[in-house]
């Protein structure tokens, strides 16, 4: 690699390039200027909207007035819009979810929700459809409704006010007019100030309606009263799903499973009306008579899968108390009883259709398990992947038959949410089948190619998976509606749920980790007032509690990646230098913004080359699409951590991660080269859903020994092995850290170790986004390549 | 004209051709149409004012879809056995959009164009009911054509 100058110093101060709208609560403002300097966002989760260049001649105006503004103003004095030369800075300081701040006053930003919950593309938005147009960047919200972000939204008693005509709850943003009105600020239209805003009946004198903690929180919880309630909520209810054909049998899964299950049995969400049930499918569908007045589980087999009938519902969901002895005594039978099956056909399609109908009346969630290609039944599929496609299979990574979604739909009407666990070797289409957690707001976990001996990282990451699946806290029956503004309009939204008005998503089952997106649309102009807000509220039915509560929380693909990319550059380019420079200047809050779409174009997903299984393009490109943000950042361009000296640490950052109740420090950030690879050394790198120890040659011998586990580097075995867990102080460092990496997941990151000429190097080191491989570009050539196409 | 059943009639009299009576079968189908159009533009008014789900809304949209389709198809057919080569050039562009539309249709099992789970963003909804109002138009145009085709043709024999 030819040497390239290296910049002297480092950035040391944190930059924050994705904006965030900060709602400390449930509302969010962001200043609203006709400043086309706009965050960035690091994301391209879709197809971006072609966006024409405009020439009306307002608009020239405006641009006329803002290279004025530009000329007066000294550019390097403002942080954010500050221009950069990335060929001269090549060390790019790594993005921080958790910023930036939006362009607001210091008032307002401590009002304003907490960013890990609430996230905005833009830092200010602008006035019109034109402008956000000319930017060329998407105005969008990221937000995790139900997460346990580190500013926990505030529990309070009463309902808090909401508007009269758009039903918008009262937030810490509005404006009182005089003492009696206050103004909504999405509908602007007056609305009077209840009685105990003003007048405090415990002290018994007036008192001033900003100390109300509705104006002080942008995060509340309360409950609400009966009218919202439809008859008293239902029990939680949880339904298993198992594939007990030979295929799954061969895999090994269920005895893995029903272990885990048996040792979280006491640890599901829910309270002493909790209901549990199982079903079990290979070429016929089979129910389990659970009744506490039974001495021992019953089966019943349903032979007729075109024309499944439930035999009777309340012996098959039952009360998980009371029935706990037969719970107990099915799952230790499961793994025994289909030991020797040699059936080879699977109905998933009849089995989930039973499901369905046996939650019709109560909702809940199927956790269902599935190692082969449905072939029996209604939804049977057909193997649509081919090899020797020279087009990889893109026509086949649409659903094939819309079976799945059509149960989806129904199963979301009735509140009721599914899991799919996909253990299978060959080809399942995932397309089609991912479809039923997609619009229920579930979660499709892939372990390909599992088997319960040969693949022992997947098993871990299995009872992992499960385990935090059983045990994470849910809301039942969510509603989430969004609302904002006027003058914005929602197009699109993403995330696995099911839009079923224009602002609201019906969430059946809804977990701290679920993230969704909007992309929004200004639709006429946002003139009205200097500040936009979004208030999202999700009602949802909590497992234990009888009540339901609000939540109320005030955020063809590779070339679109490239021309969207050049676009914005360009726009800036146009707006802001003279076209005689040369520079190839970026602002500064947009400096990640190429290396992040080179990452992303490095992706799996965005990849050309045909080494990928049909199901695993299909799972990555849904990876990509509805993983929290801060995951998806890690997924993209991973952290590469240097820690044998850790270990001394004497090379931390000040960054402490959480763990419990013990902070551990972060040790220090590597750049993604090769070069920064020692030989002397062990790294570590976060890929989001897989962590990897590189271990150079010269390593020391103390960590080897206490981490490793081994005498010397040669006895390190040559391919991918799981990290072991030792009773040494030095493991337990680098557990405690991994530990604190891990936190907070859906995934399972399980931890391999790779030599440095092990067979598995590649593994590694095509993690290194800043390097060249054979197919793609290295940092320094794609910017030279943007330099070219933008600067022409 | 051969086709004519009532050929035997003198010609000087309005004659009531096959052509005539095409122009009146169409007359009544376009009525039907019409009607088709409006219920369109309503059910996608009520998608965007949230006033109606769309699933349910999807139920009741997509089993006209097919109908509408095929009694356009048919009034084509029919104007090629009429041998009226104007009104049948000025059906074939729709003839063309109807079917383009129905094989770039989502994967469905039932037949129909809307999906309960895209027909909410914003740029199909709105393309939908721009075609509603087009359709509207388009129908309403054409009423009015055949009724006047209709008595040129009974006038001119």
């Amino acid at each position: 690699m030819p040497g390239f100058f290296r910049p002297t110093k480092h950035l040391k101060r944190k930059v924050h390039p994705v904006p965030s709208v900060h709602h400390s609560g449930s509302n969010g403002a962001i200043g609203s200027q006709s400043h086309p300097y706009p965050g960035q966002s690091p994301q391209n989760k879709s197809s971006w909207t072609e966006a024409p260049r405009s020439s009306a001649a307002q608009e020239t105006l405006r641009m006329e007035q803002l290279q004025e503004s530009t000329a007066n103003l000294d550019l390097q004095q403002v942080p954010s819009v500050c221009p950069i030369n990335l060929l001269q800075q090549r060390d790019v300081p790594r993005v921080d979810p958790t910023a930036p701040e939006p362009g607001l006053s210091t008032h307002l930003r401590k009002l304003n929700c907490c960013s890990d919950v609430f996230q905005c593309t833009l830092v200010n938005i602008p006035h019109t459809l034109a402008l956000l147009k000319q930017v060329k960047l998407p105005l969008g919200l990221i937000f995790q409704p139900f997460k346990d972000s580190r500013e926990p939204p505030l529990l309070i008693t009463d309902v808090p006010p909401r508007c009269t005509t758009c039903q918008t709850y009262i937030n810490p943003f509005i404006t009182f007019i005089d003492q009696q009105h206050w103004k909504c600020n999405t509908c602007f239209s007056l609305n009077d100030v209840p009685g105990n805003f003003l007048y405090d009946p415990m002290t018994g004198s007036n008192c001033n309606p900003h100390s109300r903690p509705e104006l002080q929180h942008a995060a509340l919880e309360f409950m609400v009263p009966l009218e919202y309630q439809a008859g008293r909520p239902r029990p939680v209810t949880y339904l298993f799903v198992f594939d007990v054909s030979y295929n799954a049998v061969e895999t090994g899964y269920l005895g893995i499973v029903c272990k885990t299950l048996l040792e979280n049995i006491d640890r599901l969400p829910g309270d002493s009306r909790t209901r549990i049930g199982f079903i079990t499918f290979d070429s016929t569908v089979n129910f389990y008579h659970l009744h506490s007045s039974l001495s021992r589980p019953r089966m019943m087999v349903v032979a007729d899968v075109d024309d499944i009938f439930i035999p009777s519902e309340d012996k098959l969901l039952v009360n998980l108390q009371q029935s706990r002895q037969l719970v107990v005594s099915l799952l230790e039978e499961f793994p025994v009883a289909f030991r020797e099956t040699q059936k080879r056909q699977c109905a998933f399609g009849p089995a989930l259709q039973a499901a369905q109908k046996l939650l019709k009346y109560c909702g809940g969630r199927v956790s269902a398990f599935l190692t082969q290609l449905p072939n029996v039944g209604c939804g049977s599929l057909q193997p649509r992947e081919d090899p020797g496609d020279s087009t990889l299979g893109a026509k086949h990574l649409a659903p094939a038959i819309d079976f799945y979604k059509v149960l989806a739909l129904e199963l979301c009407g009735q509140q009721t949410g599914v899991d799919l666990f996909l253990l299978s070797q060959r080809y399942t289409d995932l397309a089609s089948v991912a479809c039923l957690p997609r619009y229920t707001c579930g979660y499709v976990y892939y372990y390909p190619a599992f088997h319960h001996i040969h693949s022992s990282a997947l098993v871990e990451k299995l009872q992992q998976e499960f385990q935090h699946h059983l045990t994470r806290s849910i809301g039942y029956e969510g509603l989430l509606r969004i609302r904002y503004t006027q003058g914005l309009m929602l197009e699109t939204y993403y995330g696995n749920s099911f839009l079923q008005t224009t602002q609201m998503l019906s969430l059946p089952c809804v977990c701290p980790q679920a993230e969704f997106a909007f992309l929004m649309m200004i639709d006429g102009a946002v003139t009205d007032s200097s500040f936009v807000v979004f208030q999202s509220s999700l009602l949802y039915t909590s497992c234990q509690a009888v009540d339901r509560s609000v939540r109320l929380c005030l955020a063809y693909t590779r070339d679109e990646l490239m021309r969207v990319l050049i676009e914005a550059l360009v726009a800036y380019r146009v707006s802001t230098c003279s076209p005689k420079q040369s520079a190839f200047t970026i602002p500064h809050s947009l400096q990640q913004l190429p290396l992040y779409v080179l990452a992303l174009l490095k992706q799996p997903a965005f990849q050309t080359d045909a080494a990928m299984s049909l199901d695993e393009r299909v799972f990555t490109m849904s990876q990509l699409m509805i993983q929290p943000l801060t995951l998806v950042l890690r997924m993209v361009y991973p952290d590469l951590y240097k820690i044998d000296d850790y270990l001394n640490s004497e090379s931390a950052d000040n960054i402490s991660l959480e763990r419990g109740k013990e902070t551990v420090k972060r040790p220090a950030l590597v750049q993604l080269m090769a070069e920064n690879l020692t030989l002397q050394g062990a790294f570590l790198i976060d890929c989001g859903n897989v962590l990897y120890i590189w271990v150079g040659r010269h390593c020391s011998t103390s960590f080897l020994d206490g981490v490793l586990g081994v005498t010397s580097y040669t006895s390190l075995p040559g391919t991918l092995t799981l990290l072991p867990i030792l009773q040494n102080p030095a493991s337990k460092l680098i557990q405690a850290l991994l530990g604190s990496l891990r936190k907070e997941r859906l995934y399972h990151a399980p931890c391999f170790i790779i030599k440095d000429d092990s067979t598995s190097r590649s593994v590694f080191i095509k993690r290194l986004v800043d390097d060249r491989t054979e197919t793609a570009m290295s940092y320094y050539e794609f910017l030279l390549h943007l330099k070219e196409r933008v600067c022409k | 004209d051969v086709s004519a059943p009532a050929a035997c009639l003198p010609r000087s009299k309005m004659a009531f051709t096959f052509a005539a009576f095409c122009y009146m079968l169409a007359l009544l189908l376009t009525a039907a149409l019409i009607f088709f159009a409006i219920w369109h533009i309503i059910a996608f008014d009520e998608l965007k004012t949230d006033y109606k789900n769309p699933i349910d809304q999807c139920n009741t949209l997509n089993p006209l879809v097919l109908p509408e389709y095929l009694i356009h198809a048919f009034f084509c057919v029919m104007f090629l056995c009429a041998t009226e080569w104007l009104t049948l050039g000025v059906n074939m562009p729709l003839l063309g959009y109807h079917i383009w539309r129905y094989m770039t249709r989502p994967i469905m099992s039932v037949p129909g164009l809307y999906d309960p789970t895209t027909i909410m963003n914003a740029d199909i909804l709105a393309y939908c009911q721009k075609e509603g109002w087009c359709k509207l138009a388009f129908y309403l145009l054409s009423f009015f054509y055949y009724l006047y085709g209709m008595i040129y043709v009974l006038v001119s024999s």
